[in-house]
C-alpha cells in the first residue's frame, strides 16, 4: 500500500507532474460546470421543477447559514465561495464510493489548497470590509498583548482545517479498503453509507468552519469583532 | 509531512476557477431567479394590499351609498305618503264641497221647482175658483155689478173697522185697486161712498190690477185693506194650511 501523503503522478505535462487528485478535480469541475450550465438553462421564474426548487432550497438554505453564522445582511459577495467550497467538498468526498476513484480531499495538497482559499479569503474579504487597518484591528482583540497569539490562531485555525478534513476523507477511506480487504465484497457497504454521512458532516462542517473565519475577520462598528464570532465559541468541533 | 506542491498548486488554481465558474454560473442565476421572484411576491403582495385598500374603500363608500340610499328611500317614502294624505284630504274636501255644491243647487231646483209647482197649481186653483165662482153667480143670476157691489161694500166695513189712527191717515189719500176699471159714474160712486166714511174726500189714485180677480184693495204705504177673491181665496187657504199642520 503507497503512503497516503504520496500522491504519484499519472503523467507529466513537460516538467510538471499531473496527479489523479488534479484529474479527478477537473472531472468534478467539468461535471459541476456543465450541470451548473445545463441547469441555469431552465430556470424559470414562476413554477419551478423539483430540480430547481432543490437547488434553490440549496441557495436559501446557504443565505441562511452565511447571514446567521457571519452575521452579514447581504450574504451575496460570500455565497459563491461558500457554496462551491462545500459543494466540491461532498462532491469529491462522496466520489470515493465510485470504483476506481479516490476522493481528492483525501490527499494533503488538495485540503491544504482548500484551506489556503479560505486563508486567503479571510484576508481579502476582511480587507475589502474594513480596510488594511481595520482588518489588522482585528488582531489586536481582545487586547494588544494577544496579538501574537492571534496571529498563531490565523495559522493554526487553517492548518486544522487542513488537517481536519484530510485526516477524516483519509480515515474513511482507509476504514474502507481495510475492510474490504478482510471481510469481502458486500461487507463495506454499511461503513460505506456511513462514510457519505460523514463525507456530508466534513463538507457542512468546512463550511462553517471558513464562514466562521471570514466573519472574524469583517469589521463591525457597533461589536468587537471576535466576540461573536470567535471559532472557539461556534460550538464546532473537528 | 510531504506535500506535493504542483499539486497543491493545481489544486489551487482549479479550485479558484471552479469558484468563479460556479458563481457565475450557477449560483448568480439561482440567486437572481429567487431575487426576482421575491420581488414578484413582494410586488403581487403590494398589489394586493392597494387592492384590498381599494375594495376595503369602495366597501365603505357603497356602505355609505347604500345608507344614502336607505334614508333617501325612507324620505321619498315619506314625501310620498305626505302627498297621498294631502291628495287624499284635498280629494275629500272637494269631494265634500262637490257634494255640497250639488246638494244645494238640487235643493234650490227642488225649492224653484217646488214654488213653480205651487205657484202653478195655485194660479189654477185660483182659476178653478174664478170660473167655479163664475158659473155659480151665472147659475143664480147675481150680476157682476152686484157682486161688486157686495165686494165693495165689505171693503167699506173693514175701513170702518179700521183704528181712528189708520183711517186719518187713509184722509191724506189712497190708492184705489179694482180687478176691473170702474166706469166714470161706478168710479165716483164709491169715492162718495168712501168719502162718507172717513168724513172728507180723500185723494183716490185708482189701479187696476186682474189679478184681484174681482172686488176692491185700499193701499198706502203703511196699510193694506182688501176686499177681492183673491184675498178671500189667500184666506181660505191660509186657514186650509193651519188645519193641516
Amino acid at each position: 500500500m503507497n503512503s497516503p501523503l504520496v500522491t504519484p503522478p499519472l503523467f507529466h505535462i513537460g516538467p510538471v507532474p499531473v496527479t489523479e487528485p488534479v484529474v479527478t478535480t477537473w472531472g468534478i469541475m467539468a461535471l459541476l460546470v456543465v450541470g451548473s450550465l445545463a441547469v441555469s438553462r431552465h430556470l424559470t421564474r414562476n413554477v419551478p421543477g423539483r430540480l430547481q426548487a432543490c437547488l434553490e432550497l440549496l441557495v436559501t438554505t446557504l443565505d441562511t447559514q452565511i447571514t446567521s453564522t457571519m452575521r452579514v445582511e447581504d450574504p451575496a459577495p460570500y455565497r459563491a465561495f461558500v457554496g462551491t467550497l462545500f459543494v466540491f467538498i461532498l462532491v469529491a468526498n462522496w466520489c470515493a464510493l465510485l470504483p476506481g476513484i479516490a476522493a481528492p480531499t483525501a490527499t494533503l495538497a488538495t485540503d491544504a489548497a482548500l484551506a489556503g482559499l479560505v486563508f486567503l479569503a479571510i484576508i481579502v474579504f476582511g480587507i475589502r470590509s474594513g480596510g488594511v487597518g481595520g482588518y489588522l484591528r482585528t488582531f489586536l482583540w481582545p487586547s494588544i498583548v494577544m496579538v501574537p497569539l492571534n496571529l498563531l490562531g490565523t495559522v493554526t485555525r487553517t492548518f486544522s482545517l487542513m488537517v481536519r478534513l484530510f485526516g477524516n476523507v483519509m480515515a474513511g477511506a482507509f476504514v474502507i479498503g481495510i475492510v474490504l480487504s478482510l471481510a469481502g465484497l458486500l461487507v463495506p457497504i454499511p461503513l460505506m453509507a456511513l462514510d457519505m454521512l460523514t463525507s456530508a458532516v466534513q463538507a457542512y462542517i468546512f463550511a462553517v468552519l471558513a464562514m466562521v473565519f471570514i466573519g472574524s475577520a469583517l469589521s463591525r462598528p457597533t461589536a468587537s469583532p471576535a466576540a461573536s464570532t470567535n471559532p472557539d465559541r461556534t460550538g464546532v468541533s473537528p | 509531512m510531504n506535500i506535493d506542491w504542483w499539486t497543491l498548486g493545481f489544486q489551487l488554481v482549479n479550485l479558484g476557477i471552479l469558484i468563479w465558474l460556479l458563481g457565475r454560473f450557477f449560483w448568480r442565476p439561482l440567486s437572481a431567479i429567487i431575487a426576482g421572484r421575491q420581488n414578484d411576491v413582494a410586488r403581487r403582495l403590494d398589489a394586493l394590499a392597494e387592492k384590498e385598500k381599494q375594495v376595503e374603500a369602495e366597501r365603505v363608500a357603497l356602505s355609505a351609498a347604500r345608507t344614502g340610499i336607505a334614508g333617501e328611500r325612507a324620505e321619498v317614502l315619506r314625501k310620498a305618503d305626505v302627498e297621498a294624505q294631502a291628495g287624499r284630504v284635498a280629494t275629500l274636501s272637494r269631494a265634500q264641497q262637490d257634494a255640497a255644491a250639488l246638494q244645494e243647487a238640487t235643493r234650490q231646483t227642488l225649492a224653484r221647482e217646488e214654488t213653480e209647482t205651487r205657484t202653478a197649481w195655485g194660479d189654477q186653483a185660483a182659476s178653478l175658483a174664478v170660473d167655479i165662482a163664475r158659473q155659480i153667480l151665472s147659475a143664480t143670476g147675481i150680476s157682476s155689478e152686484a157682486v161688486r157691489d157686495t165686494l165693495f161694500a165689505r171693503l167699506e166695513q173693514a175701513v170702518t173697522a179700521l183704528p181712528l189712527r189708520e183711517r186719518t191717515q187713509l184722509q191724506a189719500g189712497f190708492i184705489l185697486m179694482a180687478a176691473v176699471a170702474p166706469e166714470d159714474a161706478d168710479r165716483r160712486k164709491y169715492e162718495t161712498r168712501l168719502a162718507g166714511i172717513l168724513g172728507t174726500q180723500p185723494v183716490i189714485t185708482w189701479t187696476t190690477d186682474p189679478t184681484l180677480i174681482e172686488g176692491f184693495a185700499v193701499i198706502t204705504p203703511s196699510l193694506s185693506v182688501a176686499s177681492s177673491w183673491k184675498a178671500d181665496l189667500d184666506h181660505i187657504r191660509d186657514n186650509l194650511t193651519h188645519a193641516r199642520s
